[in-house]
Parts: structure tokens; sequence; C-alpha cells
């Protein structure tokens, strides 16, 4: 059945070209930056954004940062939004149902689906970013240093693995998005409105974070920790937020997994 | 696999919605071999049924078996032997024909063991190929759904109902937006398929193709199952002869008291004995066009077991 | 499973999930009660001792004021993450976090070293990072550096004892400090001390009448172990800018600026001898009680009250014009009050005890005044 979802995604041109969009605004981003040479100013724009005109292998991790707090997240709630719903709205949830493909196993398939364009997302969007910024920013050998957030100096082997790392924590900060989407995907027909309300989530989520009195709220807000990769990057690394971020998404997918369980295992088909 | 009891079986089936009664009571039956015509209005709870016994819908309250298997408990254990179409076709635009049937196919195993099949990509693919095959789709296969004209759609549905040579088919207006050279194939089809042993649940507006095409009916009224029997019996001979004559007063003063109805010049005379009816008519020098049992069309056995409702609410 | 049922599970989970921070943060921790005076010379004999985590500082005192002090106000009226390794008080690394980069700070035996990522900037100082009177640092917020502050002539009598809790998943102890001083306008400060080691973990200082702290810093990762040299250790990356820091000269520039001569003593405290010159500044004081006065030029205080008149919840007392931020209370006073001189009046005092001062500044001024016609 994961084979199956994994088929239905790659083969849909929709998919393609969320990835096209994703990687679009990066690259416009690095172009601008090349032909104005104009870097933002520090603390201003997203991380790393700053130090990529000295070394455009960094655009690899600065466009990671620049797509990760809004496209990137809504386009997941677009793909996951689109699962169950879209399926009801197209009339194959019937079929696929008296297939017979037990609802739970579709459940899972489809967030293990939705999980798989996430990471080809974000893998697109480091390799794009690596090959942009080499192309259109500085073009320092590969095998030099980069250097860290705190000064030191990082070996491209230590760079290789903690971006590894960071693909694997963006993607997994992404599930939370993912698994509210499909949740709100068995509650309605509409793909659209299922993805609307997961991205209601992230701008609720985004929005809290900067208000001062919702500050016993924030530990639980899933995009709390998402900018934390930026951490994999200080000398000695700091998982302290990366642990809490990975558990945090995954208690948000254990739940919003259980309540579209929970809603979908007895639900009327009627579309 | 299974005894010879009933295919399908519901008893005191009852669905909700909110307050809607759509389903209110079915006990319905379909045996082995049988081409079932499940008959009724649009909102008679038909579709609804559909879904019940196919576990999409799950039921307020009664019990529903699928070859003895009460469902939807044991809805992973039986619906890869049954087929089916409900309301209407559908498939993934931007695939072919061939490949919905083959993710279709995918997205369930089949159960292991003999008679089920082969397992592997090119079973499957052989699967595909026969039933596109059978419905006549096999020279579109790979063109995409989306390029598809309505007929097409619908016999792809049909095959994929067919995919796994099922033992049970269950069909909800499979002959919708067919020609009529595409709804004589459908027929032959399902005669054909019947023959080999399918059950058939055919579920229909049409009257004249369950005529046509049926071996025991169901109707349904407002979710209810007002009837439920043999065509056969329901067009059984009804004990009364029909007799067409333009000199009606005269037969109407001959057979006086045995005249049941009289409209214009037809006269229905309540008699099993035809040949002697004739050579009376006959020798009192009446003249008679037509003469001969009296048989019910279905559409009068369907007019008078439905209450009548109001003009928006009939089925079209 | 019907589905009530399973909704009840699925909701039942969440709750359960959502509550375990809570109830581990209310959970007792065992350990014998404490005694806050033992717990008082335990934190002061784990004073120096080396530690390194990760903490988080949380201030709600939104100062009123702007550009040269932009730092100052961020560190007390936003939340700071601050990465520490603390070998000695000598030699230590303190790295302010940000979504976007770090600002690493490092006391070594060589010099003072400071990282700017975004800036991709080394800017080296010579000698150690202490002095006298510096402006604050991110560092400052560290629970034991704050707490050393705090608490640094606290007495036995003016410490009661609280309910231990988990600091970073450790037992620490806590203690109460209110000061006696009626002018002190800190009406609490709360110290937890993780009980292995002593080291304060978790302050939270409160102003008088303040229904929940104005400040608070705590640790969300802690460990008291020598930090890897390695870890301490800075050598500028290549490519970077690399500055030498000219030590910014905090008593030079308010010398400049300052007009008038503090007087010897202010509220019963001495002026603090570490500031060595003669007019300008004074800084008085002890523990949690601090206040600093400076005679401002005529131009210098026209301009600050102009900013203080339209500055939210500034209010006018006959002494000047005074605002308080939490514990911090700011007062500028009216020269015809002060011997014609605008005195700015800053620290942990209640207004009662800023006017006192600037009555005590007035006394003085005549005092000068008349030392000076006889």
């Amino acid at each position: 059945m994961i084979r199956v979802e994994l088929v239905k995604l790659l083969r849909r041109r929709r998919t393609w070209i969320a990835v096209g969009l994703l990687n679009l605004l990066p690259t416009i981003v690095a172009v601008l930056l090349a032909v104005t040479g104009i870097a933002p100013r520090p603390g201003q724009g997203p991380a790393f954004l700053a130090a990529v005109q000295a070394n455009g292998s960094l655009f690899a991790i600065a466009a990671l940062a620049i797509v990760l707090p809004l496209f990137l997240p809504v386009a997941v709630a677009v793909v996951a939004g689109e699962s169950v719903a879209g399926e009801a709205q197209a009339g194959t949830l019937r079929y696929l149902l008296i297939r017979p493909v037990g609802r739970t196993r579709l459940l899972v398939a489809k967030l293990v689906a939705a999980s798989v364009f996430v990471l080809l997302s974000v893998l697109t969007v480091v390799v794009v970013g690596f090959v942009v910024g080499r192309l259109a920013l500085g073009n320092a050998p590969i095998s030099q240093a980069m250097i860290s957030v705190s000064g030191t100096v990082l070996t491209p082997g230590q760079i290789a693995w903690r971006t590894v790392v960071a693909i694997a924590f963006v993607t997994f900060s992404m599930l939370g998005v993912a698994a509210m989407a499909l949740f709100l995907s068995t509650v309605t027909d509409s793909p659209q409105t299922a993805s609307l309300g997961a991205m209601a989530l992230l701008i609720g989520s985004s929005l809290l974070l900067t208000v001062d009195a919702a500050r016993p709220l924030q530990p639980y807000l899933p995009t709390r920790y998402w900018l934390s990769f930026v951490d994999l990057y200080r000398d000695p690394v700091l998982l302290s937020s990366i642990e809490r971020g990975v558990g945090l998404q995954a208690i948000y997918v254990v739940v919003l997994l259980g309540a579209g369980w929970a809603n979908f295992a007895t639900k009327d088909v009627t579309s | 696999m299974t005894g010879s009891g009933p295919v399908i079986a519901t008893r005191a089936l009852v669905k909700h919605f909110g307050p809607v009664r759509a389903v209110d009571g079915i006990d319905l039956t379909v045996r082995r071999g049988e081409i079932y015509g499940f008959l009724g209005a649009n909102g008679s709870g038909k579709t609804t049924t559909v879904r019940l016994l196919l576990g999409l819908v799950l039921a307020t309250s009664g019990e529903i078996e699928l070859f003895g298997r009460a469902m939807p408990r044991s809805a992973g254990d039986v619906l890869h032997r049954v087929g089916a179409l409900v309301e209407g076709p559908a498939a993934y635009g931007h695939l072919s024909g061939t490949t919905n049937l083959m993710l279709l196919d995918a997205s369930a195993r089949l159960p292991a063991g003999p008679g089920s099949g082969g397992r592997g990509r090119a079973a499957r693919r052989a699967r595909v190929s026969e039933a596109m095959d059978v419905v006549g789709l096999g020279a579109v296969g790979r063109r995409r759904v989306s390029a598809y004209s309505l007929g097409m759609r619908q016999r792809l549905g049909i095959a994929a109902a067919l995919l796994r040579q099922p033992e049970l088919l269950v069909l909800d207006e499979p002959t919708n937006g067919l020609d009529p050279q595409g709804i004589r194939e459908v027929r032959q089809l399902l005669v054909e398929l019947n023959r080999t042993g399918t059950t058939i649940l055919l579920s229909s507006h049409l009257l004249a193709e369950v005529e046509q095409l049926c071996t025991r009916i169901g109707l349904l009224d407002r979710g209810r199952l007002v009837l439920q029997d043999e065509v056969a019996t329901l067009r059984a001979p009804t004990g009364r002869t029909l007799v067409v004559t333009p000199d009606a007063d005269a037969a109407h003063a001959l057979l006086d008291g045995r005249v049941a109805t009289r409209a214009g010049d037809r006269l229905l005379v309540e008699t099993t004995d035809a040949a002697a009816l004739n050579a009376r008519l006959v020798a009192a020098g009446i003249r008679v066009v037509e003469l001969g049992p009296e048989r019910r069309t279905l559409e009068e056995v369907v007019a008078a077991r439905t209450r009548e409702r109001q003009a928006g609410e009939v089925a079209r | 499973m019907s589905r009530p049922w399973r909704w009840s599970v699925v909701l039942g989970g969440s709750v359960a999930l959502a509550a375990v921070p809570l109830v581990l943060a209310v959970l007792p921790v065992p350990g014998a009660p404490n005694d806050a005076a033992a717990l008082l010379s335990r934190i002061d004999a784990a004073r120096g001792r080396p530690y390194e985590g990760y903490a988080e500082s949380t201030g709600y005192l939104a100062l009123p004021v702007s550009g040269d002090f932009s730092s100052v106000t961020d560190l007390l009226g936003d939340r700071t993450q601050l990465r520490v390794w603390w070998a000695d008080d000598h030699t230590w690394r303190v790295d302010t976090l940000s979504p976007f980069g770090e600002d690493s700070l490092r006391s070594l035996p060589t010099g003072t070293w400071q990282w700017d990522f975004e800036d991709d900037r080394a800017t080296v100082t010579s000698g150690d990072a202490d002095e006298p009177v510096r402006m604050p640092r991110a560092g400052d917020l560290l629970a034991p550096q704050l707490a050393a502050r705090l608490l640094s002539e606290a007495t036995p009598e003016e410490v009661s004892s609280l309910p231990s809790r988990r600091v970073a998943g450790r037992p620490a102890d806590g203690l109460r400090l209110r000061p006696r001083d009626p002018d002190s306008s800190i009406a609490e400060v709360d110290v937890w001390a993780d009980r292995a080691s002593g080291i304060p973990v978790t302050v939270e200082v409160s102003a008088a009448g303040a229904s929940r702290p104005g400040l608070t810093t705590t640790f969300l990762d802690f460990s008291p172990t020598r930090p890897a040299a390695a870890d301490l250790s800075f050598s500028p990356p290549p490519g970077a800018r690399i500055r030498t820091g000219a030590r910014p000269d905090l008593v030079a520039s308010l010398q400049r600026f300052a007009v008038g001569t503090p007087p010897a003593s202010l509220l019963g405290y001495p002026r603090q001898p570490f500031v060595p010159f003669e007019q300008g500044v004074g800084l008085y004081g002890r523990g949690v009680t601090q206040v600093a006065v400076a005679a401002l030029p005529g131009g210098r205080a026209a301009e600050l009250r102009d900013q203080l008149q339209v500055a939210i919840g500034a209010t006018k007392l006959p002494e000047g014009i005074t605002v308080s931020v939490g514990p911090l209370g700011l007062l500028l006073t009216d020269p015809d009050v002060t011997g014609g001189r605008s005195w700015l009046v800053t620290g942990t005092l209640t207004s009662a005890g800023l006017a006192g001062v600037a009555h005590e500044l007035a006394a003085d001024a005549s005092a000068v005044q008349h030392g000076v016609g006889s």
C-alpha cells in the first residue's frame, strides 16, 4: 500500500510543481545576492544568508532556512491535506476501501507518502541550493573548511554529517503539520479545507511564538523548535533543542494520527 | 469456498443519517448464482444499502453477512471476493487506465491460496490486461483517464470491478453513460459472467434492463424493502384474460358479471381459459382484435407497490 | 471499538502527554528539608566552581531607553538563550544564541575574544573581561553570576527556605531572600541551587508589588563539570575580520558628561571606593540595593527629560520625573530642587527611596555652596 501511495505521489504533476516552486525562491534569492551583492544585515534575514557571500556552499543551508518557515510547511499542508480528502473528492476513496484497504493502513501509508514528499523537497532544496550557491556566489574549493556558527573550523566530513542530521531534523519537523493536515483530511471531503486548516495551525503557532503573553504555551507549539537546525552548526553541537523538537513532533504525530484514526476508522464514506 | 447459504443476507438493517432514516429495516437475501435486480427510486436508499453491504457506511443497527461472514467486521476477509461499481466510476485522471487498475490491484494484497490468482507483478499485469480487454478498453489502456469519454470511464469502472474475478459483483447503474451498443455489450457480459457462476446484484432504476436480466428483484421504497420475489412469479399470469374488441358493449353484456374492469374497448375478464372465452365470443358474433392471459409488466408491479409521491420526488 | 471509545483514548492520551511536563514540575523532589542559612553558605562556597550548560533567561522589564543602551534593554526585556562553559572566574565562554547565529564571548588567559558570526568578525581585547564598572552583558544573566551578585551580602536572617524543585532534570534546593532595606524595590530574590554542587541554577527576581518575577533565569541543561579545554579555546577562523578592541571605558565616557561631585554617602551607604575619580558617577549600596547617581550637563538633562515626559509609566514627583520598570527605578531630578543641577538617579530603589536620594543630593549641594560661600 505504501508503494502504491508513493507511485501516486511521484507520478502526480502537482508534486513536482511544488518541488519546483520550493526551489525557485532560494534560486531567486541567490541570483539577487549575486547580482546586487547586498547581503542582509546581520540578524535580519534567514540564517546563514549573511555568510553566503564568502562561501557559496553555505547557500545549501541558507536555502533550507529560506523555505523552512513558510514555503515548505505550506507545500506539506497542501500535499498532506489532499491525501484522504482528495481521494474522497475524486471518488477513488470508496474503491480503495472496498478493495479492501484497511482504513488505518491507508492513513499510515498517506503519512509515509507525505513524509517522503518532505524528504524529497528538503533534499532537492539542499542540492539545488548547493549548486546554485556555487554557481552564483562564492566558489571556494569544496574541500575548504567551513566556519561554524561558533567561529571554529569544520572539516568537510563534519559539515556532511551535520547536514545529513539537519535534513533529517527538518523533515521530521514537518511531520506535525503533515499529521494535522492528514487528520483534517479525514474530517472534511474538501482537500482545500484540510490544507487551510493545517496552515491556520502553522500561522497561529508562528504568531503565538512572537507574543510574550503566550510564553507558557510556547514549548507546546509545533513550530517552536523548527529553526533549531542551526544548532547543528554550532560548535560543539547543541542537541538540547533538537531533542526537544524531535520529541514534540513525535507527540504531535502520535496525537494527530490517533485523532485521524479515531475519526476515520468508522467514518461513513458517502463521497 | 463457502457453503450454499445466501451470498448476501441482511437482517433488520437500519441506517440513520441524523434524523433521516435512509434505510429502515431491510431484510435482503441474494442467493448464489442469481442476478438480483435492486430497484427503487432515487433517494429510496439503494445506494446507502449498497454502501452498507460494502462496509463504506456503518449500520445504525441490524446485521449484514457477505458469504456468511459478518460485515463490516470481516471486510478484510471477504471484500476481495467482491467486485463493485458504486455510484459511478472513479479513477486518477493523470494516470492511464492500465496504471489505475495496476495501482488498485496492488493496493490490497490478494490472500494466499489456490484460485485467487497470482500475487506477482506479471500476474497482476495479466489480470489487468484481461479485464481491460473484456470491457473493450484494451486499445486505449495507455491513455490518460482524463482523456476518456464518459462511456470509457464507465467501462473502466466495470473493469476495476471485474479485476479479481469476483464471486459477487455489486453494480450500481452499470450502463450509465453507455451508448446502445455499449449497453448491449455490458448486458451480454453480465449474462456470460452469471453463466460461469458469478452472483450479481444489479442496482438500477431502468426497469426494462432489470426485467431482461434479472431472475429476482427487490424493490425499495423510502428505505423499506416492499417487495422481494422471483421475476417469473411476479410476471406470472394473473388469472384474468384481456380482450380487445370493437364490440365492447356487446361483449360486456354477454360476459356480464365476469368482467372485472372495462376501459374503452379493453375488457378484463375473470377467467384463465382464454380459448373457451374466445370460442364463446366468436360464437356470439363479437369481433376480437386481441385476446390473451393478462401478465403485468414490472412497471405495473412497481407502481402498485410504491406509494405515490410528489412530482418533484419521482425518480427520473 | 466504538467511536466514542476511540476518541476518549485519543483525548486521554493527548491530555496525558501534555500533562507530563506539568506533573514533573509539581512532583515533589525527595530530599532532606533544607536549611536556608546552610544553603546560603553552600552557595557561597560553590562560587567560582566549574560548570557548563544551556540556560534561558526571561526578562519582563521593558526599559524606556534606546540607542546606546539597546543591548541592556534586550537583556532585561527579552528572552535570551545562553550556552556557558565556566572553568573559573577568569576562564569561561558564554555564547548568546539567536536563531540566525551567535555572539560568543570568551575570557581566556590570552585575552578576551568576542566572536560575532553574522558579522564574521572576531574582536580581541587584552586582559580579562572583568572590570569594576562596565555595561551589563548576557553572561551576567546566568544564574550563578546573578545569584552571586544578589546574594553577595545577604545575611542568614534575610533568607528563608523554599520547596525543592527539579531544574534541568536535577534536584535543586531553594531559598528566598527578602531584603530588609525599606527603600529596596526588590521584594524577593528566589534562588535554587543544584543539590549536588551548590551552584545556583535558577534565579527569579520580583519587584515590590509585582505578581510575578520580573526576571527569571534558569538552566535547561546543566552539569557541574569542568569544561573541556577545546570548547573554551578560540583561534580566529580563516577569512574572518579581526579587530583589536579598545577596552570600552565606561567610566571615562560617563565622566565626560558628569558635571557634579556625588556625595560621600547616600541613604547611609558610603560611596563605593572602586570608582577612582573625584567627580562624575557615584555608586552606593549593598547586595540587592544598588543606586548610581550622576549629574548631567544641562543639554543632556533636557534631552532626557523630554524623552521621559512621553515615556509610558513616567510620573512627576516634586523632586523630578521618575519611571520604574519592575525593580529598576530611574529619577531625573528637578534642578530647582537639587541645587541647580540635574541628577540622574537609578537603581533598585522604590520611588520613596529615589526621592530620599534627591533630598540628600539637595542637602549636599547646599552644604557645598555654603562651603564655597564661607
